[in-house]
């Protein structure tokens, strides 16, 4: 594989030189990583960097490239209109049968759905989301054991495992 | 006398709440005439625990509602009081009336609850 950054100073690079694409299914960020680390300075808009300092400088914007994804990339997932997925998850693992743990998914989104629509902000929402479902799991889990003991809790649990 | 399962405060506080919204009462609605009521915000689990327990006990009986629009159309499960229910419930109303009957001073907590559930 070529690398220009191995070239002398001076040199540039062809005009028909091809960027690797580098392993297929790389989100956007490890692409510009990859073409980084593969020397292919070109990939970013395309320039042929002549000079050491026009290297540094292509070095710093794909450092600004890399933090601006990742910060849009976390602006992106705070704005989703959709409960965090890990405190549902959580919630169908501690409820205590399937009926009743959709049910307090139900609940909940409904509670999200209307701190979205009172103008609350979404990280909020999401925030006070993650907050009712932790809450929600205690009681579940005391009304679990209860009901079937510490042994038909781990029972239970390895049979979710396994399935 | 015949045998009237006996209730905790919170399962007289959620039959009392089913009872003033049937008979469309759910998990949100519940909690938040009991929060109404009593200035309390119990959790979705805490309350879904003891609506099991009812259940199980044959003093509610659940149905599914319609799905609705958001997140897939998850479905809400609605609540109603049956005849053992309210009698459970009436016959634990009326013990505590009837430890309370005569004494002067009533307790911050009773008093609350008479009035929330007046």
């Amino acid at each position: 594989m070529s690398n220009d950054c191995d070239r002398p100073i001076g040199s540039t690079v062809s005009t028909g030189s091809v960027v690797p694409s580098g392993p297929t299914g790389l989100a956007s960020v490890d692409r510009v990583l990859y073409l980084h680390a593969t020397g292919f300075s070109s990939a970013v808009g395309n320039a042929a960097f002549t000079t050491a300092p026009a290297r540094l400088q292509a070095s710093e914007n794909i450092g600004e490239l890399v933090a601006e994804e990742r910060r849009t990339t976390a602006s992106r997932r705070d704005l989703s209109p959709e409960p965090p997925a890990v405190a549902e998850f959580l919630i169908g693992l501690f409820a205590n049968n399937r009926r009743y743990g959709r049910a307090i998914l139900s609940d909940l989104d409904e509670d999200f759905q209307n701190d979205i629509e009172s103008g609350m902000t979404m990280a909020r929402a999401r925030r006070r989301y993650r907050s009712a479902a932790l809450k929600s799991m205690g009681p579940q889990l005391c009304a679990a054991v209860k009901r079937t003991g510490i042994v038909g809790i781990l029972i239970h649990y390895v049979r979710l495992l396994l399935h | 006398m015949a045998s009237v399962p006996e209730l905790t405060f919170s399962e007289q506080q959620v039959l009392l709440a089913i009872l003033r919204l049937q008979p469309s009462g759910y998990g949100v609605s519940i909690r938040d005439e009991i929060k109404a009521r009593t200035g309390k915000e119990h959790s979705f689990g805490s309350i879904y625990a003891v609506l099991e327990r009812l259940e199980r006990n044959g003093m509610v009986v659940s149905r599914e509602g319609e799905p609705t629009n958001a997140r897939g159309g998850r479905r809400k499960l609605y609540f109603q009081i049956t005849g053992t229910g309210q009698e459970a419930l009436r016959a634990s109303l009326n013990a505590v009336d009837a430890m309370r009957a005569g004494l002067k001073v009533l307790t911050p907590f009773v008093l609350k609850v008479r009035e929330a559930f007046a």
